[in-house]
């Protein structure tokens, strides 16, 4: 069996994404389920991965079993079981290369820059599980209100407000706060995504906006870029390369472009289908031994 | 070599009915003949006058309670005192279509496979269970009420089945140690599957036919539910994913 270890049952992404990959190990044949602090299981999202408390896991997984995490700073306690450790690399933040260095650590990743950032500091090939956005974000035709701007005001709502004033126009919609169900119908709704963490090292939501059809307008980031086309699927740049893009947003003759980047942006959204992913984590699931594709034993003595 | 089911059937009063619900189980025992033989168990819980053995000419085993006991208890009495390769654990208010156990059989050798329920109808044909979801304040029924056209016909790969009509592996249940005896009646199905899962055991539930569940027919059932529903949020709330949007109450 595999326990996936993660921090909290919080709202952020990568707790997410680790819920998402417990239930494709499960859908693969492949045993598996999610260890939070207190055993409590996240409610702002879909998912039905089962959730145990992390010390119940460890003391319960035995010979066979194996530990997934995806925060570095768990690397030393959950070294310490002895078990086998898989690292699901979702960011490329240099507080992971002592785990990249551990040679007893698989390492597994969901995006290209993570795939050659683990490449060039761990000197190693990572294996590529690849990762989705949940079906509610994908664009079913509803009718959209060009101007409404989602935006994630946790990191850089200064800027989220700057560029409000750019386009007066603009209404600012926040999606923190939100299960994934509302957010997913906000940007469905929504005709424009302001990204705007800057440095950000994992950006999920920009994606998951773009397969809800909206414009995408995001400053650089670390993570991300393997799906930000800047003027082919999005608009990526500075604040003031923003501003300025953001001022034509309802100008006549721009309507087309902001139209087909709207398009492109969808079809950008269906490469990150559950089914796409799905075969990435069956070729996964392939290679591990039967013994840890087990359900759990019996308590040890 | 034909696996072994026990058939367990927990039972309080409703002779008539628990008698249907016999033939039912007989005819679809009779469809998996080639490869399962079946031990029918009712466990006549406190029923007045108990039931006659002449009676129920089709069971193998009668066990009986004089005062009433939960679900669970009936339920564990009736797998110990069998052997068997796998257990049906099934309401003595459901009429089993004769081809349900065979999608039953065919899905619970799936791998990782713990336990699989099977669709049930109201007899007026809308979904009595199709699958159990859960919402932020807990578990429902999938669909409840809806007509059973709407839903496809495949497997589907759920957090729950109910215990109305449950095939569980035997190696799991022993791994479980049963039902949990704290619920009074209802939830202890839900408690079983959660547990399993979290053992890394899948749950599914076969679509393909429609059997018949009248529901808490048992006199008796609707006032033990409060109960259960409150040893079943003491123990899980809080601790299971939410698969699916909850309708609004009254919906």
């Amino acid at each position: 069996m595999i326990v996936y270890a993660v921090p909290s049952a919080g709202i952020f992404g990568s707790i997410k994404v680790a819920h998402q990959f417990v239930d494709l190990l499960q859908a693969e044949g492949v045993a598996a389920c999610i260890a939070t602090p207190d055993g409590k299981a996240s409610g702002w999202f879909r998912s039905q991965a089962p959730v145990v408390a992390r010390a119940w896991a460890l003391d319960h997984l035995g010979d066979g079993d194996a530990i997934m995490f995806s925060l570095p700073h768990d690397h030393a306690e959950l070294r310490r079981s002895g078990l086998p450790l898989f690292f699901h690399c979702q960011g490329t933040d240099p507080l992971i290369d002592p785990v990249l260095r551990d040679e007893n650590v698989a390492v597994l990743t969901c995006w290209q820059q993570a795939y050659d950032y683990v490449l060039a500091a761990g000197g190693r090939a990572p294996t590529d599980v690849g990762i989705s956005i949940a079906p509610a974000f994908h664009h079913r035709g509803e009718m959209k209100d060009p101007h409404v701007a989602t935006h994630m005001p946790r990191r850089g709502r200064e800027i989220a407000e700057q560029l409000a004033e750019a386009c007066p126009d603009l209404h600012l919609v926040p999606i923190d706060g939100s299960d994934e169900a509302e957010v997913a119908q906000m940007m469905r709704r929504a005709g424009v995504y302001l990204a705007t963490a800057e440095g950000e090292w994992f950006g999920l939501p920009a994606l998951e906006a773009m397969a809800a059809g909206c414009v995408v307008f995001s400053v650089p980031v670390l993570g991300g870029m393997e799906f930000l086309e800047d003027g082919i699927n999005c608009v990526v740049g500075d604040v003031e390369h923003l501003e300025r893009e953001l001022a034509t947003l309802f100008a006549p003759a721009r309507a087309a472009h902001w139209q087909s980047l709207r398009h492109a942006a969808i079809a950008t959204g269906l490469r990150y289908r559950r089914e796409a992913q799905a075969v990435k984590v069956a070729a996964f699931a392939a290679t591990l031994p039967e013994r840890m594709r087990r359900p759990l034993g019996l308590p040890r003595a | 070599m034909p696996e072994r089911i026990a058939i367990v059937i927990p039972s309080r009063g409703m002779n008539a009915l628990l008698a249907v619900a016999i033939d039912h189980v007989q005819l679809a025992l009779e469809q998996v003949a080639d490869r399962a033989s079946g031990t029918i168990i009712v466990c006549d819980n406190a029923t007045d006058p108990p039931y006659a053995r002449a009676d129920l000419p089709a069971i193998d085993v009668l066990l009986r309670y004089d005062e009433h006991r939960s679900f669970s208890e009936a339920c564990n009495a009736g797998v110990a005192a069998s052997a068997c390769d796998l257990v049906l654990l099934l309401n003595n208010d459901v009429l089993l279509h004769r081809h349900a156990l065979d999608e039953m059989l065919d899905l619970v050798h799936e791998p990782l496979m713990g336990i699989v329920g099977t669709r049930l109808l109201f007899p007026d044909g809308t979904i009595q269970h199709c699958g159990v979801v859960f919402g932020e304040h807990g578990p429902f029924h999938d669909r409840a009420r809806r007509p059973t056209t709407i839903v496809p016909r495949a497997p589907r790969y759920l957090q729950c089945v109910t215990g109305a009509a449950q095939l569980v592996r035997r190696d799991v249940w022993e791994q479980l140690g049963g039902l949990c005896e704290d619920y009074p009646f209802g939830y202890e199905d839900v408690d079983l599957c959660l547990r399993a899962r979290q053992l890394g055991y899948r749950v599914a539930c076969a679509q393909r036919v429609d059997s018949i569940h009248f529901e808490s027919q048992t006199p008796g059932r609707v006032e033990r539910d409060v109960p259960s529903r409150r040893v079943f949020l003491e123990r899980w709330h809080g601790r299971w994913s939410i698969d699916a949007e909850e309708l609004p109450y009254g919906a």
